[in-house]
């Protein structure tokens, strides 16, 4: 190891503020990737989701309909 | 080397029809370029109002114009042209003429180098004439001035034909100004970069026969490539659109 | 072989195969950064001259390398579904060009960042950095473009020319801004001039680099996956699909 404390490591010899936020700022990003992909995908499938309950309400109207009107 | 096998040129050869139906069109083209005035003085005012703003916002100093005009005129200029873009097929496209044009019988990719050449003469080459009267007022010893003109002939082409390409891809796009200008700033680099940078090789004395050689090849690469992803972009864009 | 690239078209086989690598990917990519950058970070010396600064190096590096690789990707890409026609072409593009921006987004940060300590300044116009923020302009444009058409055959098609136009405008970038720095910065100062690494170093950087591959491939085949659930939403096996989830 070359740093004998959490000090020394986050200090990094000085060079500790320019280390860290870079890391710090891959981090996020890749964090802000995961999440965005997560949401894309909980949009497509909810959206569709909802849609195939509307589509299934309106085919069993239809049904009934056809049903009690003949 | 054998002249024998080469087919004989006849006056019904593809080739003579090809190049009648080029020089009608761009004679065409030249008139229909001209006639919407605003089209020519638009980019030329817009140029002058922007190389005047430098002087105004940083400095009127003779060292600073004389060191930063080749760039100032270079930005000024392929601003312009950015500007310019929008009035290539946006007519066009928004009558229907366009897809006459994608359906016509004469190759598209002729026909857009055409329009473009046409183009380039009525909007472009008037700034090219102000571009003495610019140097005048940033300072520009005359022989700079002169290499900036060249600089700017050679260059100015290029920078209209690969926006021609931004310009097809999104002739569809309502209010695609700022869209242009982010998809063309990376392509404008390579030619600013070389554009300015002979000018200023040749304010310290050195020799600007190698940037006027990537100029030149920038050019000629341009000219026979462009017109093809032009025209595809056009077709996708009629069809689609 | 070339059943498999026409299989590579078929949506739902792509969707298969790609759930099965997900997992794969996502773990490789992580055991390997976590490796890597606490080998990087920890036990890897410090740099002679840079001192611990260097550490960016692997973030940075992989990042850079990706950025790139990833736009000429998306370039082949665009040729493949430009000649075969293949939808799934496209669909790489969608996927892709967030995560090649990102990337170069963080190329950039870092390589500024580094920069500070190395030069003295935040920002510096040197080669390297302003041929990235040339090509974070360039996946900008793309994304902008796709925002911007509504066909998706249209969205398909202009995004194909446009990498492939970028893909060739990409040397040329390099080898203009190159000799344009060279014009004003009097001492060349290149920043992965590594004349010899020892193997302390780019072990870890290597390891960081195969586990950055990963992540992206990890990120982009989520992503395509979400594509093929939007644009095949009207096939029987994404609506059986949706509904068991």
């Amino acid at each position: 190891m070359q740093f004998d404390s959490l000090q020394s490591l986050i200090a990094m010899n000085g060079y500790g503020a320019y280390v860290w936020s870079s890391y710090l700022v891959f981090l996020v990003v890749i964090a802000a990737l995961v999440l965005g992909t997560r949401l894309q995908y909980r949009r497509i499938v909810l959206d569709q989701q909802r849609l195939a309950r509307i589509e299934t309400r309106k085919a069993s109207e239809r049904k009934t309909q056809n049903e009690s009107g003949s | 080397m054998q002249p024998e096998s080469r087919t004989p040129v006849t006056l019904t050869d593809a080739g003579s029809g090809l190049t009648r139906a080029g020089m009608t069109t761009f004679h065409r083209e030249l008139l229909i370029a001209f006639r919407e005035k605003q089209d020519v003085i638009n980019p030329l005012v817009f140029f002058l109002l922007i190389v005047s703003l430098f002087p105004l916002g940083i400095s009127p100093e003779t060292e600073f114009l004389r060191e930063a005009g080749a760039g100032i005129i270079w930005v000024a200029a392929l601003l312009a042209i950015l500007l310019s873009l929008n009035m290539l097929f946006r007519n066009d496209y928004a009558d229907g003429y366009l897809e006459q044009w994608v359906l016509s019988p004469q190759p598209l990719a002729m026909m857009v180098l055409v329009r473009v050449s046409a183009v380039w003469v009525a909007s472009v080459v008037p700034l090219l004439l102000l571009v003495p009267l610019l140097g005048l007022m940033l300072h520009l010893p005359a022989d700079r001035i002169g290499v900036l003109a060249l600089t700017l002939l050679m260059g100015s082409p290029v920078l209209l034909l690969i926006g021609a390409i931004g310009a097809a891809l999104t002739v569809s796009v309502r209010n695609s100004g700022m869209l242009l200008a982010l998809l063309m700033t990376p392509f404008y680099v390579p030619v600013l970069i070389f554009g300015t940078g002979a000018v200023t090789a040749f304010g310290e004395g050195a020799s600007i026969t190698g940037h006027l050689a990537i100029l030149g090849a920038m050019l000629v690469l341009t000219i026979v490539l462009a017109p093809f992803a032009i025209a595809a972009g056009l077709r996708m864009s009629v069809a689609n659109g | 072989m070339w059943q498999w690239f026409h299989k590579l078209g078929s949506p739902k086989w792509f969707f298969g195969i790609a759930g099965r690598l997900i997992p794969w990917l996502g773990f490789g990519a992580l055991m390997l950064l976590g490796v890597g950058i606490v080998w990087g970070l920890l036990f890897a010396p410090a740099d002679y001259q840079q001192g611990d600064s260097y550490r960016i190096i692997f973030i940075h590096v992989p990042s850079a390398y990706l950025g790139q690789s990833l736009y000429v990707a998306m370039a082949l890409a665009g040729a493949v579904g430009l000649i075969w026609r293949m939808k799934m072409a496209d669909t790489f593009i969608a996927a892709t060009a967030p995560v090649g921006a990102a990337l170069t987004f963080v190329a950039l940060f870092t390589g500024a960042v580094w920069g500070k300590p190395t030069w003295g300044t935040w920002w510096i116009w040197d080669a390297r950095l302003t041929s990235m923020l040339l090509l974070f302009f360039l996946y900008l444009g793309v994304m902008a473009l796709r925002r911007a058409l509504e066909d998706p055959e249209n969205r398909a098609r202009a995004s194909a020319i446009l990498t492939l136009v970028g893909v060739v405008n990409i040397p040329i970038i390099k080898f203009s801004v190159e000799w344009w720095n060279t014009l004003h910065q009097p001492a060349s100062i290149r920043m992965t001039e590594a004349p010899a690494m020892p193997a302390s170093m780019w072990v870890p950087l290597l390891i960081c680099a195969i586990g950055f591959h990963l992540l992206a491939g990890w990120l982009i085949l989520m992503r395509m996956r979400n594509e093929i659930l939007h644009r095949e939403r009207r096939a029987r096996w994404v609506r059986n699909w949706v509904l068991s989830q």
